[in-house]
């Protein structure tokens, strides 16, 4: 019959071999289209498939006859599992077809209604199935994706199943798990396995929510302290972490003869005394979740002193479900922070972490950036040519202009040296590995498999500093901790105001990752001008600035505001601000 | 330029030339404050609660003795305690020998630190050292020649008391492909390793196991062992380390970066504008990245698995360092609350290296009566165990031995007196005499 299919036309529409196809019981009818066999694991005779058209909602039907109707599975199948550890739980044959040419377990529900399918002689042996999730369409999924992976849920606990179940959620990735292996065959198996490690379930996203929830108002379990005494040695850590050169963070002698009497801390060293980065009860619950700061505010009232006795609380203070543009799932948790000296706050700030399934990140992100021997030249050139801290030399309010730039600073290309420099300026304990290995067993969240090692009780964390287990992290190498990035927005401030000013307030978003290998640039113009009073009635001549981060290839990495507080003639910035701060009209805008 | 070998025998002459004076190595970084001490290198380890604290955990201890000033008030000790190798803070235990900006074509690693201790170490106090290199010899075998550097290092605290010492060896091992300087080029990495070790993959046995020995430390804690009831032959319970990872590489840099200056007297810098321009004065500082090309990024041959062939090495491994503090815990856990580790000596068979879990056991060898004396003629008696100590990774390959000397309380000796006598300035231990269990 002319215009039906055949086995050769839906191999080369699925761009698999025809003779895969015909080894896994699809075979033409002599009257057109094809017959796909389907098989039980009891070996009962059961119903085949008819499909007559490639696609389309009658392009395909049961053969006729009243043999039960079983899921689409073959006797393969339990050797693919037991390889890979896992079972993949599809709707629809061309995802089985794919999946078993390339070597992956899996079993199709042949229709979104026909869950029932499925029966615990499928799941035999099988440690864990991961849920395809294709993109809600309503030729696949006629009563929506999510009553169908709801319903596949209900199943499998009515089966008693006791395995592992995630779910893979493909949208954005590919259409199904065929159309990713046309999209490149020869990285298929890597990219299958990649993803099929990084699926998480659902419900994980909503549970670390719900447990947020209940933290809202109470500490961060999962923010530990930094220092406690502003010393010689933390704060030279500090500063060196973030390239600060300014000798009123290092040198006691110049200190001491700075408007301040004494050696200061850079102002985002609160950054070393307790990062507000919580993302609330993640760690507690073994997920394929993964945290990323997104936002961070601090608001100081006064400078951080050598030996001062310092203290911070953290608190989380919201918990959200949220989507990107794409929907995609999503938390934002957020933190408070107080920093306290002597039990008298001095500095407040919040924060913003994102919380993501594994599967959202990027899977094939662009690899190290390599640079070429003209970028080396500018780059070092860059570098040759910065300016030092302005330093002792006031920076006046009335000499400042609105849209004035300050001059451009280059971080990078970023080298281990420096993720471990923020790491080590940061001042979190590291305990030796066994001990640390004791911690994690009381975070699961934080647990994973090393994928080179296979040791199962590694810090997932570490792919921020480990390039070869970067992928595990959602990573696709090493890269910058959104602490570390205030850190350089807070230093190019800093360089630009000179000692005798006062950075008020500093907030940063993170729109994307720096990685390893990634050369920062920092930008800033004066956006604003104008006059605020405090509490005590003292006046403060501030500027707004408006700052921006891109990496070598001119993407955005992060932009934010700085509120800096500068002297006048005869007019030092008195400090601490009392109380709030209260603008004054300028009379322009 | 010179050759290679010309690099070497400059780098033998004029290391020779700087045996029993003063190393240069270690000072404080510039501008920061310090005491000064004549004839002796201040230190800005300054020993605090927390910093004790924090020590005791980089070593995988997390003995209340270090870690919980009230439990340590009722011990022998009657205060909080820092383990003795707390001490690498305050001076690093070897010495590298000669240096020059552009460097040596020399693979250097840490191959043994043999520890001789005299009192505990509290919360209070700072430091001052002093370290001398003492021995140059060079080896030769099929790969050609092998320098073996040997130091002693003095550490008195702020009341003038000796508390330690320590005889450091550093291997440096000429490799011809960095040429007359310290940096081979970039298309040579790869051509001469030292080693070729992919990460070791676990099976779910291995991992049961090791799961099992970590789960298994104990401590002895207050309970005297008292040496009567010590024989030779008995076995110390093992302790283990999980498989080492790039994490593990800055547990023990997290407490000392920062401490000292570089060779030059500059700040010791790596990270962003002042690590670059630490490459650019410092050329054996700075290495071209395989991968992104920048050809000032800093000296991370241990951490950067892109780096690690500039080293001759194929992965990531540790710092001998670390392994000569972490064997402290498998004698503390033995030994207990009254026991006083004298003398410990571990000395670095191979790397341990990314994957590699790192196991130690102890058995002790012989018991015996230790007489102390200083130098007014005053002694003391201890009941001394010597011990040997025997590092192990996952495939039961050796990668650490060595030997230690514990004074356990004593039924006729009664408890352990610290401080042990010693003389002033206690003469130095050849390799030779302290690399042997006869010594311990």
């Amino acid at each position: 019959m002319s215009g039906l299919i055949d086995v050769a036309t839906v191999a080369r529409a699925k761009g698999l071999p025809a003779d895969a196809l015909r080894a896994f019981g699809v075979t033409d009818r002599p009257e057109g289209g094809v017959r796909i066999e389907y098989v039980s694991p009891e070996a009962h005779p059961v119903r085949a498939r008819v499909r007559l058209a490639l696609s389309g909602p009658k392009g395909s039907c049961w053969d006729v006859g009243d043999l039960p109707i079983t899921a689409y599975w073959r006797p393969t199948v339990v050797d693919l599992v037991r390889q890979r550890g896992v079972l993949l739980l599809c709707e629809g044959e061309s995802s089985c077809w794919t999946a078993w040419h390339t070597g992956f377990g899996a079993i199709g529900v042949p229709g979104a209604d026909q869950v029932a399918t499925i029966t615990s002689a499928h799941l035999a042996s099988v440690p864990r199935v991961v849920l395809i999730a294709e993109p809600d369409d309503p030729q696949t999924y006629p009563a929506g994706r999510e009553r169908f992976l709801a319903e596949v849920g209900d199943r499998l606990r009515a089966l008693e199943y006791r395995g592992a179940v995630t779910t893979l959620d493909l949208d954005g990735v590919a259409d199904d798990i065929n159309a990713l292996y046309r999209s490149d065959p020869s990285s298929f198996v890597t990219r299958m396995t990649l993803l099929t490690e990084r699926s998480c379930n659902l419900d994980d996203l909503a549970k670390v929510v719900r447990r947020t929830r209940r933290l809202i108002g109470c500490g961060a379990p999962d923010v530990p302290a930094g220092v406690d005494v502003a010393s010689w040695l933390d704060i030279s850590r500090f500063a060196e972490a973030t390239g600060d050169e300014n000798p009123l963070y290092t040198d006691v002698k110049y200190g001491a003869s700075s408007a301040h009497s004494t050696m200061l801390a850079p102002p985002a060293f609160v950054l070393a005394v307790r990062m507000p980065d919580s993302a609330g009860a993640l760690e507690t619950l073994p997920s394929a979740l993964v945290d990323t700061v997104t936002r961070l505010q601090i608001v100081w009232d006064d400078n951080i002193r050598l030996g001062d006795r310092l203290h911070g609380r953290v608190w989380i203070t919201d918990v959200a479900e949220t989507g990107d543009a794409h929907e995609h799932p999503s938390a934002r948790v957020t933190s408070s922070v107080e920093y306290a000296r002597d039990d008298l706050g001095f500095a407040r700030g919040q924060c913003d972490v994102s919380v993501v399934p594994l599967s959202r990140a990027p899977l094939s992100a662009r690899p190290i950036y390599r640079y070429s021997t003209a970028e080396i030249d500018e780059l070092v050139a860059r570098l040759d040519a910065e300016a030092a801290p302005r330093g002792e030399r006031p920076r006046f309010w009335s000499g400042t202009e609105v849209g004035e730039e300050l001059p451009a600073v280059v971080a990078g290309p970023l080298t281990f040296s420096d993720l471990a420099a923020w790491l080590f300026g940061q001042s979190r304990p590291m305990p030796a590995g066994n001990l640390h290995y004791e911690e994690l067993l009381g975070r699961p969240g934080r647990r994973a498999a090393n994928p080179l090692t296979g040791w199962t009780a590694w810090d997932r964390t570490e792919g921020w500093i480990d390039s070869a287990t970067s992928s595990a992290t959602g990573l696709s190498a090493p890269a910058a901790p959104g602490g570390l990035l205030f850190g350089l927005a807070g230093r190019f401030v800093g360089y630009w105001m000179g000692d005798d000013a006062f950075l008020r307030r500093l907030s940063v978003r993170l729109t994307q990752h720096l990685h390893y290998g990634d050369a920062l640039t920092l930008r800033g113009t004066v956006a604003d001008r104008f006059v605020a009073t405090d509490e005590a009635s003292h006046r403060f001549h501030a500027v707004l600035i408006e700052l921006w981060g891109q990496n070598q290839l001119g993407e955005p990495v992060m932009s934010g505001e700085a509120a800096v507080l500068l002297p006048e003639p005869g007019k030092p910035v008195i400090l601490p601000i009392r109380g709030t701060l209260a603008c004054e009209p300028t009379g322009r805008d | 330029m010179r050759s290679f070998d010309e690099a070497v025998d400059e780098y033998i002459a004029r290391s020779r030339d700087l045996l029993d004076r003063e190393s240069p190595e270690d000072a404080p970084p510039p501008n920061a404050p310090k005491a000064s001490h004549a004839d002796r290198v201040p230190s800005l380890l300054t020993l605090t609660t927390e910093l004790v604290r924090r020590y005791a955990l980089t070593m995988g201890d997390a003995n209340p003795l270090y870690t919980d000033p009230r439990y340590a008030e009722r011990s022998p000790a009657g205060s909080q305690i820092a383990p003795g190798t707390i001490l690498v803070h305050a001076r690093y235990p070897g010495d590298h020998g000669a240096q020059r900006p552009e460097g040596y074509p020399l693979a250097n690693f840490l191959s043994g630190v043999a520890w001789e201790f005299f009192d505990f170490l509290r919360p209070g106090m700072r430091f001052a050292s002093s370290k001398l290199p003492r021995e140059l010899v060079v080896g030769h075998t099929p790969q050609g020649r092998v320098i073996s550097h040997h130091s002693e290092t003095f550490y008195w605290d702020n009341s003038g008391e000796l508390k330690a010492k320590a005889y450091g060896r550093l291997l440096q091992v000429p490799v011809k492909q960095m040429g007359s300087t310290r940096v081979m080029p970039v298309e040579r990495l790869g051509e001469r390793m030292f080693y070729r070790q992919e990460p070791h993959r676990y099976d779910c046995a291995e991992i049961g196991r090791l799961r099992e020995v970590l789960a298994g430390e104990a401590r002895r804690g207050a309970e005297p062992r008292w040496s009567e009831d010590v024989r030779a032959g008995d076995e110390l319970p093992m302790i283990a380390q999980p498989p080492y990872g790039v994490r593990d590489e800055l547990v023990y840099q997290s407490l000392h970066h920062g401490l000292n200056a570089d060779y030059g007297g500059g700040r010791l810098v790596r990270a962003f504008g002042p690590g670059y321009r630490r490459c650019r004065r410092s050329p054996d500082f700075a290495r071209t990245h395989p991968v992104t090309g920048w050809p000032y990024t800093p000296y991370d041959e241990h951490e950067d698995r892109f780096l690690c062939a500039y080293r001759c090495e194929p992965l990531p491994f540790d710092f001998g360092i670390q392994r000569a503090q972490i064997p402290l815990r498998l004698l503390t856990n033995w030994g207990g609350d009254h026991a006083f580790v004298r003398r410990m000596y571990t000395t670095m068979r191979r790397p341990v290296f990314y994957g590699d879990a790192v196991l130690f056991r102890g058995k002790v060898l012989r018991k015996y009566v230790a007489e102390q004396f200083d130098d007014t003629g005053a002694s003391a008696s201890y009941a001394a165990v010597a011990i040997e100590i025997t590092g192990l990774n996952q495939d039961d390959e050796v990668h650490c031995l060595g030997y230690a000397t514990v004074y356990l309380p004593s039924t006729n000796l009664g408890p352990v007196r610290l401080p042990v006598p010693h003389p002033d300035r206690p003469e130095y231990v050849p390799f030779d005499v302290h690399r042997r269990a006869t010594w311990y």
